[in-house]
């Protein structure tokens, strides 16, 4: 099911990361219209950790201002974008920017915090997922020494052990990988979380 | 003498003349006033785009290309208003905007001086949800209008506890309600939010009018009903609940002067509307702006006019300069035989919020616990 957008965002903080001053005060308040509370710096800024949203100017931005692996930013990231140079759109695709906002349509700021929540979202979400699908597979050793324990133990086939597993799983509503180290009691690696 | 030149664009002809022809006579009687009594002298041009989408393109393309006439007001349906502003941004002019909206833009090319949601959907819901209404049904036209009115009405109707019992809509211009009488009988609402316009808002009430419910008539609400429908409308449209930010019963000798002052120029049966109000007061707006700016730029006008208090027919009204919305006051009305009686006057504008950043809540209704004594 798609989940409902996000169509509220009172009381969030934005970070404007842009060199020119009129970009940066009507950013603020087209935000401010919004509810949101925008601050603007450049070149980087310590608000940068707080910020719900961050806009970054697609035209002079570097890595080094944003502090997360690129592509891999915790927040909402907003291209700002003026020139059209291909190097910077690689750069900007390269930080995986959510969302794009022309500098010549500051006014369309609302539909680009609205794309940007969504997909910051589903692209969050989406690492979450590999990070989690990554552990499991790291515990396949784990699954076939429970999946070996409790054939041995019980005599059971290996249908019968992973029935029984699943079964575990099913009750303590944790992955099968999870459920043979919990057999086995050995600590398995810790899941990911699901907040930020 | 400072001469400008402006654009009067709206369908004064087709399927929502009467709302066009009401603000093109609110805009020219504004002309001839600031003509007979200021020192700039305004040279209105008509255009009629008959109330067909590409031709507001063509026409404001027409009226904007000889390059000396940099200011539309204009644009009833915001399907007229979206198909104006590539125009306006292509040769840098402004529409002044008369005709309450569904929010959510703010282009810098436009004046928006009609009622944005929360100055005219939010206060219309919350006031029946205070009235402890249980089953609405929703029923507007099929376009932007009516997507988003009925979308921010089920939302907050929702939010309050009240159920949705449905929601349809009809072609704009299309006539055949039969269908949503049978699903109104079978739903039995006691709320209707009615986002129609033209045609289909007449035919719809006429239709329900007539419809035989047990429990009596549902309330019909609306924020885009003018004394323009309800001469359409006769008695079909008493006991609705109205919303707007002018209506010709409003109290007060400001609007007692404004009466007469359409009666000396249109005669004592004439029925002005709020777009005729608005389109009055953006022309006098944009009359005030070209004055104090002295020239006719676009951005020097706006910037002479926004974010300082206005007094106009409306009330005292403020352009924001950030959301280019206008401040206005939310007034309620029941129509009786035929006319709005004022149920209720803030007094005051309400600022504008067109994306809804601001607008608190509606309260969940609150059902009272049911105690029983225990021993």
């Amino acid at each position: 099911m798609t989940p409902p957008l996000d169509l509220n965002f009172t009381g969030c903080r934005a970070l404007v990361l842009h060199p020119a001053e009129t970009v940066r005060a009507e950013l603020i308040a087209r935000l401010d219209a919004l509810g949101v509370a925008a601050t603007a710096e450049w070149p980087d800024s310590d608000a940068v950790a707080a910020a719900d949203f961050v806009f970054v100017d697609v035209d002079m931005g570097h890595d080094d201002q944003l502090p997360w692996a690129p592509g891999t930013a915790p927040v909402p990231l907003v291209g700002l974008i003026r020139s059209e140079s291909p190097g910077r759109i690689a750069w900007a695709l390269g930080q995986n920017c959510d969302a794009f906002l022309s500098q010549t349509a500051l006014a369309l700021v609302f539909s680009t915090l609205v794309i940007a929540r969504a997909k910051a979202t589903e692209r969050l979400h989406a690492i979450r997922r590999e990070a989690e699908l990554a552990r499991r597979a790291g515990l396949r050793d784990v699954l076939v020494s429970a999946v070996i324990e409790i054939m041995a133990a019980e005599g059971v086939d290996v249908l019968g052990a992973l029935k029984r597993l699943r079964a575990l799983a099913m009750i303590e509503r944790i992955p099968l990988e999870d459920a043979a180290a919990q057999y086995l009691g050995a600590a398995a690696p810790r899941r990911t979380g699901e907040g930020r | 003498m400072y001469t400008a030149k402006i654009g009067l664009m709206f369908s004064t002809t087709g399927p929502y003349a009467a709302l066009g022809q009401s603000a093109v006579d609110g805009a020219m009687m504004a002309v001839r006033e600031i003509n007979e009594k200021t020192s700039l002298r305004l040279v209105p041009v008509a255009a009629d785009p008959k109330g067909v989408p590409a031709e507001y393109e063509r026409l404001s393309a027409d009226l904007l290309g000889g390059g000396d006439l940099r200011h539309i007001v204009g644009g009833i349906t915001s399907w007229s208003r979206k198909d104006m502003i590539p125009v306006l941004e292509r040769h840098g002019a402004l529409l002044w905007y008369p005709c309450p909206y569904e929010g959510f833009e703010c282009n810098d090319h436009v004046v928006y001086l009609g009622a944005c949601p929360n100055q005219h959907l939010v206060p219309l819901i919350d006031h029946v949800v205070a009235e402890g209404r249980k089953r609405a049904f929703l029923v507007g036209s099929n376009y932007v209008w009516g997507w988003e009115t009925l979308r921010v009405a089920r939302e907050r109707l929702t939010t309050a506890g009240i159920g949705i019992s449905g929601e349809r809509y009809l072609p704009l211009g299309d006539t055949a309600c039969a269908h949503l009488m049978d699903e109104i009988a079978a739903a039995a609402p006691d709320l209707i939010v009615n986002s129609l316009i033209g045609p289909s808002n007449h035919a719809f009430m006429q239709a329900l009018s007539r419809l035989d419910l047990p429990a009596g008539r549902p309330l019909v609400v609306s924020a885009n009903q003018t004394e323009a429908d309800l001469d359409a409308l006769g008695p079909a449209a008493d006991g609705m609940l109205a919303i707007g930010a002018w209506f010709e019963t409003l109290a007060g000798p400001a609007n007692a002067s404004f009466r007469d002052r359409i009666a000396h120029r249109f005669g004592a049966a004439y029925r002005a509307s709020c777009n005729f109000a608005t389109a009055y007061t953006a022309v006098h707006l944009l009359a005030r702006g070209l004055a104090r700016a002295g020239h006719d730029d676009p951005r020097a006008v706006f910037e002479a006019m926004a974010g300082t208090d206005h007094e106009t027919v409306l009330g005292r009204i403020r352009i924001d300069p950030v959301t280019r919305h206008s401040s206005l006051i939310p007034r309620l009305a029941m129509v009786e035989a035929g006319r709005f009686r004022i149920l209720s006057d803030p007094g005051t504008a309400l600022a504008p919020d067109p994306y809804l950043a601001r607008a608190p809540g509606p309260r969940p209704l609150r059902t009272p616990p049911t105690l029983r004594i225990v021993s």
